[in-house]
């Protein structure tokens, strides 16, 4: 389709800080995306990513670190001259020009010939079936359409990486879900590097090649969506990524050397004596009812349920429990419970993890001893 | 709208049509009396002219060179709107949406220029386009009017509404700032423009003060001045004061039919900030 | 878009340097063909004299002919074409017999070779920022490179002043000695068509010449002592022959003079004139501003962003920050000087007086009652602010109604004031006025509206309020508009009844908006002089003699520049103490609720 001329180019970021006055808003930020690549930026709001997207376009210049694209270092270069263009949250189309002129006007500044702007804008535009409205204004538009527009305005210009800020949040549930399709449809058509903005994990975890976890102003972990996933670095990436969130209780380490908290009672690796268990809801697996006898496993408990929630290929069950804390469970759409039941769970240790007292996961699966944990 | 007990809608009406009565009475008999004849107006007869005498008007807007006059309000007004305008939008810009050092400094200095009444730099601009050479010279009459501080305090307010999205959107689009203003902001600034644009030239036109200090032959006349000037030597003849009147009012009442909700917009710009 | 930095930064500086140059030339330039024209203007009056001297269209034509040969046209009575000149009458006729018009001496605007050299200083400036700018490109150049560049563009800009005003002044001493020849020569020309002495020496004491201009006080002009005294001491006096000007010091200026029999005519010279003075302070602020454009530059030069960035800045906010310098800020401290001098546009040189021209005010009793008049029609603000606000609250939600009256209501602020004063003028004439006519035919006795010191100024204020008002009623309208209707229900569901409603709902809702309007309009009101102006001229008695009008009058009637400048900063004092208090008041209030 004759759109893609250029080579993608990579992104580098070395020891990017960015503060305002004494808030800071990005600190000594390390990231590499490769030359083609879909890495998704995800976070909490405030987290910084925003900020990391408009230092990358240039938007805001860095308080400390170097920014480079395709191997030049580019501090110091204006936006438009960074070989980049930008998806906004907003789309931010010019409202008095047409889409033909919000098309093309990266082009007209750059002083293309008008017979190319012409053939790029159509190019675009059929690419992204807006032939017909070339000649409207946004104002004019669907949202979905406005969001159309302002993805040619990007392609346009055939930029050597992309930048989307956010690109989905103002459309609705079923035209963001389209919409994502078509931005992965692009990227594998286009092979562009992309840099994607979100504060939705799962949008991060489904769209990106790599995904990039912020909080606070720093990177916490970057992986692939699987990675991201299965092994969180932290506790925050673990309870950020995955819905409903990971399930968690604290431990201590009691007078026999255990890790103690509910009703476990943990193998203790040497030096921690504080610890967070986490347990994915689909690493839970509940066996029907029955009050009679002990758990059989070791490591498993009983909990009343409290909720259930079912969605048709699944159920999520709310459970009172284990101790002070409040599970929920992932399960199939077979089992059969209701509230007020009390199930017995059993745990996939080997895939769950155990958080030091600063947040990282331990190396180690958490193993639980035999005995139960109080008499 | 939020109390209707206070007034029912007929006698609403009513109040509004006696206001405008008042309001519209002196021009009435300004048109009136312009088509009667000399004596008659003396005479004290009824309020209608006995037979309309259109003369009148090509008679008194000749003895005088009211065309000349016309002509240059005309220039004086569109000059100095013109001016108010480019000098308004490009600070207002750059106070809106530009970082640099001083700015909010500058700004305020700007903003107390407000409170200075214009007659006490009336003395020393008088003697800089005296100095100049200027006197009697359309650049005199025009030079000190060409910036207008609650012109550049509206543009600011206006261009503070504008998105920024839009302009970091133009910006990885790779227009400059010189550029975003021109092609992104100016244009989505155009209601504001027009208001600043036909306050500007309403000012002009009804600026007596200034006009009368730096013109002095009758080639640079405005029509304010014509008007003052016309009232001392014909000071009795009330029809052909009457009529120049007329032809005073007329182009901007005109005007304002036209654009009257760039008006109704700028006063409540003012009103509400 | 780094490569297109250096050529940026030159045609900056270029640009700088020129409009300095430029501004500098006008200046001078302008000063110079003022004094032309006026000098012409002179010698038209001069000829006109001796015309009418010479008694008779062809002796008249003859002496003209013989003062300023090819240089005077005489044409019919009109036509004036773009000359300077003057109109010769016929003894006893009232109709002028000629219009002399004169070329005036030299030719319009500057030598060749001073713009010329200006462009060349300028280019040179630029030159030199874009070899730095390229250098800095290269690699890390020392930050004392472009401060030199800062110090040399200004070492520019003052040469060309210098060079302009050395050339300017060159120029006003050689028109200055040329006209007192010319004055001289008029004498023996009258002198030889059989005038007496007295009689010739009218002829020249026509003009005479001051600062810029050459204004003519007529026959009522005396040569002041000082200048008479210098002259008789004055050692060239004895062998000048007649006619060839020489110079003396009097009175803090150079005086040109020349005799003509026992004639002598004194003519102000230029070499200490205010105008030099204007020109280095137009330099030095231009100065001031390159140094700090210049200390930035180099600030920034490390961060081209950054420089980029602010020079967008600086040249958008140019045009209107030079204007606001230059006819706003300036002027101001400019008047504030002017207030401290004795500042008569004839007189050679002001004389410094500090502070006595407003102690003089402070005791004089006529701008006393100017500001007293002033303060009184300013109360026509708050009675037109009550009846817009009552008309605002009656008329509330009438939109479609207000679309059609708004016409009516607005013409009155946004039309001509000479119109409305003249219409006023009439509706409120004594005996044919329409209002006087409807009083009387109801039976009632006329009112002297405007004749009266009693009415006069009440008469202006009903006038005031009928400006002011539609204006208002549609602020109002705004205002009442965005009073959020919930605040209203809630009153309502509370129990207030429609009093209540408006006074804890209505006017707290409104308060910014008539703050604004009351500041605004009192400001106007004190700035009132078209009314003035064109109805009353201050009478009947001064009773309607307001500020500005008595400003005016005081500059522009009676040449009194510093005592008129004394009095428009007393205004803006009283201004900015009604507004500071104003604000004040607000802000307790608001402490309070």
């Amino acid at each position: 389709m004759g759109l893609v001329t250029r080579a993608p180019q990579g992104v580098e970021l070395r020891g990017v800080e960015k503060r305002y006055g004494e808030v800071v808003a990005v600190r000594a930020l390390d990231l590499e995306v490769r030359p083609g690549e879909l890495v998704v930026l995800v976070g909490p709001s405030g987290c910084g990513k925003s900020t990391l997207l408009r230092l990358i376009a240039g938007l805001i210049a860095p308080t400390a670190g170097e920014v480079w694209i395709g191997g030049r270092r580019v501090d110091d270069v204006e936006p438009g001259a960074r070989d980049v263009s930008m998806v906004f949250q907003s789309y931010a189309l010019y409202p008095h020009m047409t889409v033909a002129g919000n098309l093309g006007f990266g082009l007209r500044v750059r002083g293309t010939p008008r017979d190319e702007i012409e053939r790029r804008v159509a190019e675009a535009a059929a690419a992204l079936g807006l032939s017909d409205l070339l000649s409207r204004r946004p104002g004019q538009l669907s949202g979905g359409q406005r969001q159309r527009v302002a993805l040619g305005r990007a392609m346009v210009r055939d930029p050597g990486v992309f930048l989307f800020d956010e690109p989905l949040s103002n459309l609705d549930a079923e035209l963001r879900l389209r919409t994502r399709d078509e931005i992965a449809a692009l990227h594998r058509r286009l092979g562009t590097t992309m840099i994607f903005v979100t504060h939705d994990q799962v949008e991060a975890l489904s769209l990106g090649e790599r995904v990039a976890v912020m909080d606070r102003g720093r990177l916490q972990q970057v992986g692939t969506p699987d990675e991201v996933y299965r092994r969180p670095r932290n506790l925050f990436v673990a309870g950020f990524v995955g819905s409903p969130p990971i399930n968690c209780i604290p431990l201590a380490r009691d007078e026999g050397g255990r890790l103690v908290g509910g009703p476990f009672a943990l193998h203790a690796p040497a030096g921690l004596d504080r610890a967070t268990l986490g347990v994915r809801p689909e690493d839970l697996s509940l066996a029907g009812g029955g009050d009679g006898g002990d758990p059989t496993g070791a490591g498993d408990f009983r909990a009343a349920v409290l909720r259930v929630e079912a969605l048709g290929s699944e159920q999520r069950v709310h459970l009172d429990g284990p101790g002070d804390a409040a599970w929920v469970a992932r399960a199939g759409p077979s089992l059969r419970v209701a509230p007020g039941d009390r199930v017995r769970i059993s745990i996939a240790w080997e895939r769950s993890h155990l958080f030091g007292p600063d947040g990282r996961r331990e190396e180690m699966a958490p193993r639980p001893m035999n005995r139960p944990a109080s008499p | 709208m939020a109390d209707r007990a206070v007034a029912p809608r007929t006698a609403r009406g009513l109040l509004l049509a006696a206001a405008c009565l008042v309001m519209a009475a002196p021009f009435a008999w300004m048109a009136l009396t312009s088509l009667m004849g000399q004596l008659e107006v003396f005479a004290g007869g009824g309020l209608l002219p006995r037979t309309p005498r259109w003369s009148n008007y090509p008679e008194a807007l000749t003895v005088q060179p009211f065309g000349r006059y016309f002509l240059n309000s005309l220039v004086f007004a569109t000059a100095v709107a013109a001016g108010q305008v480019a000098t308004s939008t490009t600070a207002g810009y750059a106070f809106a949406r530009l970082d640099f050092p001083g700015r909010d400094g500058l700004f305020m200095l700007f903003l107390s220029t407000m409170m200075v009444p214009a007659v006490v730099v009336l003395i020393p601009r008088f003697l800089m386009i005296e100095a100049l050479g200027w006197i009697d010279t359309y650049q005199g009459l025009i030079s000190t009017e060409l910036v207008s501080v609650w012109g550049i305090f509206l543009m600011r307010q206006y261009f503070r509404t504008v998105p920024r999205e839009l302009e970091d959107a133009a910006r990885v689009d790779g227009a400059g700032r010189v550029r975003i203003f021109w092609s992104v902001a100016l244009p989505l600034a155009k209601p504001a423009v027009a208001t600043l644009g036909l306050f500007a030239f309403v000012d002009a036109w009804k600026n007596l003060l200034w006009p009368l200090l730096v013109t002095r032959s009758m080639e640079m006349r405005v029509v304010e001045v014509g008007i003052a000037a016309f009232h001392s030597t014909y000071e009795i003849n009330w029809p052909y004061q009457m009529a120049a009147g007329v032809a005073a009012v007329l182009p901007i009442a005109l005007l304002f039919l036209f654009t009257q909700r760039y008006f109704v917009r700028g006063i409540q710009l003012e009103g509400i900030r | 878009m780094s490569g297109a930095r250096p050529p940026a930064l030159a045609a900056l500086a270029a640009v700088v340097l020129a409009a300095g140059l430029a501004l500098v030339l006008a200046i001078a330039a302008g000063r110079v063909q003022s004094v032309r024209v006026a000098a012409a203007e002179a010698e038209g009056r001069m000829a006109a004299a001796l015309w009418e001297e010479a008694g008779g269209a062809q002796s008249g034509a003859r002496a003209v002919g013989g003062l300023l040969g090819e240089r005077a046209t005489i044409l019919g009575a009109g036509d004036g074409g773009d000359r300077a000149g003057a109109y010769a009458y016929e003894a006893g006729a009232l109709d002028p017999a000629a219009w002399i018009a004169v070329e005036p001496h030299g030719a319009d605007g500057l030598p060749g070779t001073l713009p010329g050299g200006a462009l060349a200083i300028a280019l040179a400036g630029a030159a030199l920022v874009a070899g730095w700018a390229a250098r800095r490109r290269r690699g890390p150049v020392s930050s004392r490179y472009p401060r030199g560049i800062a110090l040399l563009s200004l070492g520019c800009v003052a040469l060309a002043a210098a060079i302009a005003g050395r050339w300017a002044d060159g120029e006003l001493r050689s028109l200055s000695a040329a006209t007192a020849a010319r004055g001289a020569q008029a004498v023996e020309l009258a002198l030889a068509g059989g005038a007496d002495p007295a009689r010739a020496a009218r002829v020249a004491h026509l003009p005479w010449a001051e600062d810029g201009a050459l204004e003519a006080t007529s026959e009522q002009w005396t040569m002041p002592a000082g200048v008479a005294a210098a002259i008789a001491a004055s050692p060239d006096r004895a062998g000048q022959p007649a006619g060839a000007p020489y110079t003396v010091e009097a009175d803090g200026a150079t005086w040109h003079v020349a005799h003509a029999a026992d004639v002598h005519l004194a003519f102000l010279g230029y070499e200490r004139t205010a105008s030099p003075a204007l020109a280095l302070a137009a330099a030095a602020a231009l100065a001031a501003l390159l140094v700090a454009l210049a200390l930035h530059l180099v600030q920034l030069a490390p961060r081209p962003r950054a420089l980029r960035r602010m020079l967008a800045a600086w040249g958008l906010l140019a045009p209107a920050a030079t204007l606001i310098l230059a006819f706003t800020l300036g002027p101001l401290l400019f008047s504030l000087w002017i207030s401290l001098h004795e500042w008569r546009l004839i007189d050679p040189a002001p004389l410094f007086l500090g502070l006595d021209n407003y102690a003089a005010l402070l005791a004089d009793g006529e701008w006393g009652s100017a500001i007293g008049n002033t303060a009184l029609f300013t109360l026509h603000v708050p009675a037109a602010m009550a009846v817009a606000l009552a008309l605002a609250l009656l008329t509330r939600g009438s939109r479609r109604a207000m679309r059609w009256a708004r016409l009516a209501l607005f013409l009155p602020g946004i039309t001509s004031v000479a119109a409305i004063a003249v219409v006023w003028k009439w509706l409120l004439s004594d005996r044919y006025g329409l209002l006087n006519r409807g009083l009387e035919r109801v039976g009632l006795d006329s009112v002297p509206w405007l004749t009266s010191p009693d009415t006069a100024l009440v008469s202006l204020m009903m006038i005031g309020i009928w400006m002011v008002v539609g204006y208002q009623i549609v602020v109002f309208q705004a205002g009442l508009a965005a009073i959020p209707r919930d605040w209203y229900d809630a009153a309502r569901v509370d129990g207030a009844g429609p009093w209540q409603r408006f006074r804890h709902v209505t006017l707290p809702g409104l308060r910014h908006t008539l703050f604004f309007v009351l500041v605004t309009s009192v400001i106007g009101s004190f700035q009132v002089f078209g009314l003035v102006y064109v109805m009353t001229e201050g009478g009947p008695l001064g009773a309607t003699d307001v500020a500005v009008y008595h400003i005016y009058r005081e500059a522009w009637e009676f040449l009194q520049f510093g005592n008129a400048a004394a009095m428009s900063w007393m205004l803006f004092a009283v201004v900015f103490a009604a507004t500071w208090l104003h604000f004040r008041f607000l802000d307790t209030r608001r402490a309070h609720g």
